[in-house]
């Protein structure tokens, strides 16, 4: 190229004109992105529109205009500091976000009280498909990272070869509700579930209680009682509790009532579905309203136009003629012979490194209303000890910053902390890129006059 | 300024403020007992302000004080349960309950005795199962849930938490039924001497029922007294918890001076005094001007002033906090620049969008809500907040100012381009430099958002509404500035931009909130006014159409 038309190439690419039209034309897009974000969500935003080719087409188009318009007025006049400053910062800024997209880290790691966790969870989805023949050891035959919001199945479908058959994914639904009920089965590895009622003149609860697939037992906790449903030996905790023992094929259980008080004789009795068995707690009655020896988990979704707190993405997973639907971080099995396939659908998630458990979380309420006024964190953090997190109060530690997010609580109680975890290596670019852009603006306008003597503007 | 130049525009603001004193008080004292109520301990002034407002819609009910309406709720029910005094709006809420559509206030008998009533309180319970968005309609369901809720928790007095925990226990403060000691005894006191109180001021109204000996005054006299007696009793109960009594009178005082009304008062006036100095270039009108600009930025300052101390917050945590924010800042700029270049008509600029935020604080509480609340946790004692707020929403100050003097401009334009030609060139230099201030103020203040957001969140930048529809609004007006740096946007380009981009701002700042409602920024949220924001807009449309065909005549 000789000189003259790249002089050309950076005049024509340092006009004003293309820069007001590009100034413009992020305005437009990202002002379409915030009603998107209204009228969906921010995942659903950031999808197609923030972080879509378009929008980086947009911000790469503005970093190369800048350099150029940059270029063009070089060499800088002390005149011109105010807006070379500027403009360096804007680059400067725009590199350190690119920084962040492209090694930044930002997650969220949940704590229930007295727990360990050490596996961020970020917005990227994969699917893991195990296989076991014994429900004890699992062995991963297949991974793949997906993001099925832009690549939708029903487009690009994924087909899982095993030796049963083809595990296939071909459907996808966005916003997705989801319900779970049970149903009878007549397939025999499946385990047992029943529809229960505990009720007193204060409580009255109806529930669900299943043996997964692939266990031999199932715990429903109720407060100060829990009720078991096993097949096979079970030794009694001591709690008041109601043993229910499945057996075989046969439509009735045999039971046992614990109780916790010392000298009370446990009382046994065979039980079907309509049967009802005084507790001797508090009056409790506990009815069983339905009993299968073997039960099946139907899944049925709900696709909604948008989304809402409840809706979750929802793929369906089929193998030869079965299929079923499943929410995103959860599973579905399928059993074949004498094997057992789990696809999972999941969050990806990242090991810090390091344990940290929540030891205590307390949460400080304005006088006379549950409204929370701040709440916090008591962790205890590997090679660190005790350290508090609270709003506004982080930890940093490796390169990683954990920040009080949000906190779930039940009854009044918090039960579960979330923390959300950041790594951002383009921090540093970005501050010195804002520090830039506001001192040069600064400088542009308010030293201008001192600079130029002043003239009439036209 | 010397004494005898003083006394015109002071006789005038004298005037004025007998003309606006509200007419003497009764039954006062009550006003100052300390109740815990919405997340902390306030007058018992500002409680009943704060229901009435909620269940009528205004701070007062047809000359009757808070304090009569709330404290009679509480003695004699009956009288309100079949009062029409309950507002409600929604025109479909109105139908689904079968309710006259042309009417706005119903009884609380209307309301509880509406079969659909439990039918649409169910409908709002399944929308907020699902988690829903709510829509202005079931908005309204829920005002009508908080209106029921208020008015049965004061009639059943559960509402009156005016006695605090014994030391040690918890933060709690009690109702006085539930209460032990002599509290139940003290407050039916008060409740007597109230009563006796307004039967004192029937009687004086007319003498031939004459079924009370004591007369209006000595009422006066005694109610006080039993309210310091429970006041006493209180403060015994827990010194500690009890608020300062120094406390209690600021905020009623505060209640009761209504400073923002008397500042949008005082720039109107000042407004109107440039315009004529403008128009007859007498000396004294600009002096009565200044006297009343200055004036109403004092009482205006002194308002702020108010809302810090009792709050102990920088006042920019909602939106009525934010009008009145920019509308200072209006003030502020206006100031400045007219000192720097000496055109009047900036201020007049300044007094008109002075006197609109505050004219809107004043008359909307309903959409601008003026009551103090407790903050989210995130926004509690945050140096970043503060900062980030403040600088955003004063750039809107200044974009407002250049929205003024861009319609200003304009006017010229469409009267004679040609006369007014210096008159055109102040304009846009002033449009110019409150660009300059706006542009200044909004990219550090979003950037401020960012090292606030990264402190808070542990993210620089998050596409959240609010700070993207700021960055919009930036984007618009850095193309102007480009624009005229290229040389396509002159004068009367500079006077059209003020007012069109000035849509970015209304977006970004009332917009995002009303209109949108989404994303991280939802504690500020607030429904309504949608139809006179958009109005407003279209105007200035219309009005910037105009402008530029008349141009073309000329």
């Amino acid at each position: 190229m000789s000189r003259i038309p790249l002089k050309k190439f950076i005049k024509f690419f340092s006009s004003l004109k293309l820069a007001v039209v590009l100034i413009l034309s992020l305005g437009a897009v990202t002002s379409v992105g915030t009603i998107i974000e209204a009228k969906y969500n921010t995942m659903t935003a950031q999808k197609w529109v923030y972080h879509s080719p378009i929008m980086l087409g947009l911000l790469a188009l503005l970093m190369f205009i800048l350099s150029m318009v940059l270029l063009d007025r070089y060499p800088w006049k002390r005149q011109q500091s105010g807006f070379v400053l500027a403009h360096i910062g804007l680059i400067t800024l725009l590199l350190g976000s690119y920084v962040t997209m492209q090694w930044g880290i930002d997650g969220s790691l949940a704590f229930p009280i007295g727990e360990v966790a050490r596996k961020v969870v970020i917005d990227e989805t994969e699917i893991n498909l195990w296989s076991s023949f014994d429900g004890d050891r699992y062995t991963r035959l297949y991974h793949k990272d997906v993001d099925f919001f832009l690549k939708r199945p029903s487009k690009y479908p994924i087909s899982i070869a095993t030796p049963v058959g083809n595990i296939k994914i071909d459907d996808f639904v966005p916003y997705a509700f989801v319900e779970r009920k049970f149903v009878g089965s007549k397939d025999r590895k499946k385990g047992a579930g029943l529809r229960f009622q505990m009720q007193n003149q204060f409580v009255n609860v109806i529930d669900w209680l299943a043996q997964r697939d692939d266990s031999k037992g199932a715990i429903a906790p109720l407060g100060p009682a829990q009720i078991v449903l096993v097949t096979g030996f079970y030794k009694p905790t001591g709690k008041n509790e109601i043993v229910l023992e499945t057996n075989g094929d046969k439509e009735s259980l045999k039971y046992t009532v614990y109780s916790s008080k010392v000298g009370v004789s446990p009382k046994r009795g065979v039980a079907r579905a309509g049967s009802e068995i005084d507790t001797g707690w508090m009056g409790l009655k506990f009815r069983i309203l339905n009993y299968f020896p073997h039960i099946d988990e139907e899944v049925t979704i709900r696709p909604l136009k948008y989304p809402t707190e409840l809706t979750r993405q929802a793929i369906k997973v089929s193998l030869n003629d079965r299929s079923q639907w499943v929410e995103l971080n959860n599973v579905v099995r399928f059993f074949v012979e004498n094997q057992v396939y789990v696809l999972e659908y999941v969050n990806k998630g990242l090991d810090i490194g390091f344990d940290m458990r929540l030891t205590d979380f307390t949460v400080g309420r304005y006088q006379g209303t549950m409204r929370a006024a701040s709440y916090q964190s008591e962790m205890d953090v590997e090679g660190q000890g005790k350290v508090t997190i609270a709003m506004n109060e982080p930890l940093t530690k490796n390169g990683y910053t954990f920040y009080q997010a949000s906190f779930q609580e039940e009854n009044g109680k918090p039960v579960l902390s979330i923390l959300s975890v950041n790594r951002d290596p383009g921090r540093w670019i970005k501050y010195l890129g804002s520090l830039l852009v506001v001192l040069g603006i600064i400088i542009m306008f308010y030293f201008k006059d001192y600079y130029f003597p002043k003239k009439e503007s036209a | 300024m010397s004494l005898k130049l003083l006394k015109r525009p002071l006789g005038l603001f004298l005037l004025l403020f007998f003309m606006m004193s509200p007419a003497m008080a009764v039954r006062d004292s009550v006003k100052f007992l300390a109740i815990q109520n919405g997340g902390r301990l306030k007058p018992f002034d500002t409680f009943a302000k704060e229901s009435l407002q909620l269940l009528h819609g205004k701070r007062s009910l047809e000359g009757r004080s808070a304090i009569d309406v709330i404290m009679t709720m509480y003695m004699v029910p009956d009288l309100w349960e079949n009062t029409k005094f309950i507002s409600i709006k929604n025109l479909d809420l109105k139908r689904e309950l079968k309710f006259e559509e042309g009417q706005n206030l119903f009884s609380m008998k209307d309301i509880l005795s509406s079969t659909r009533l439990r039918l649409i309180i169910e409908k709002l319970r399944s929308r907020e199962a699902m988690k829903e968005k709510l829509n202005p309609y079931y908005q309204a369901i829920q005002k009508i849930e908080g209106q029921i809720f208020t008015y049965q928790s004061i009639v059943s007095g559960q509402a009156l938490t005016l006695v605090p925990p014994k030391q040690g226990e918890s933060s709690q403060w009690l109702p006085v039924f539930h209460s032990t000691g002599p509290f139940v005894d003290l407050f039916s006191k008060i409740g007597s001497e109230f009563a006796m109180s307004v039967g004192a001021e029937v009687k004086d109204r007319k003498p031939e029922l004459d079924t009370l000996k004591k007369t209006p005054a000595q009422a006066e006299i005694d109610l006080a007294q039993k309210v310091s007696d429970f006041s006493a009793a209180a403060r015994a109960q827990n010194p500690e918890l009890y608020p300062k009594d120094r406390d209690i009178k600021i905020e009623v005082f505060y209640n009761s001076l209504q400073p923002f009304m008397w500042s949008w008062i005082c720039y109107l006036v000042a407004g109107f005094m440039f315009l004529m100095f403008l128009l007859s270039h007498r000396k004294w009108t600009k002096n009565t001007a200044f006297f009343f600009l200055f004036a109403g930025f004092l009482i205006h300052t002194l308002g702020f002033a108010f809302r810090i101390y009792i709050s102990g917050r920088p006042p920019v945590s909602n939106m009525y906090e934010t009008v009145i924010w920019v509308a200072y800042g209006a003030i502020l700029f206006g100031f400045i620049i007219e000192r720097i270049y000496r055109h009047t008509v900036v201020l007049i600029g300044s007094c008109l969008v002075a006197m609109l935020c505050l004219i809107l604080a004043d008359l909307a509480p309903a959409i601008l809500d003026p009551s103090l609340q407790p903050l989210e946790p995130v926004l509690v004692s945050n140096f970043w907040l503060i900062i980030h707020v403040m600088t955003i929403s004063i750039s809107y100050a200044a974009f407002f100012l250049a929205l003024a003097l861009g319609n200003i401009g304009l006017f010229f334009y469409i009267r004679n381009e040609e006369k007014n030609k210096t008159s055109i060139n102040q304009v846009t230099n002033a449009i110019y430099r409150c660009i300059q201030i706006g542009v200044v103020l909004l990219a550090a203040g979003i950037i401020l958002g960012g090292i606030w957001a990264d402190y808070s969140w542990g993210r620089f930048w998050g596409w959240d509404p609010k700070e993207t529809w700021a960055l919009i609004a930036l984007l618009g007006y850095l193309a102007m500035l480009h624009g005229r740096l290229g040389g396509w946007i002159k004068n009367f380009g500079m006077n059209v931009w003020a007012v069109v981009a000035f849509s970015l701002v209304i977006m970004a700042w009332y917009g995002v909130n009303f209109v949108l409602g989404a994303g991280l920024h939802s504690y500020g949220f607030g429904a309504g006014g949608i139809e006179y924001v958009v109005g407003f807009i279209v105007a200035e449309i219309i009005y910037v159409v105009y402008a530029w065909m008349m141009r073309g005549k000329a």
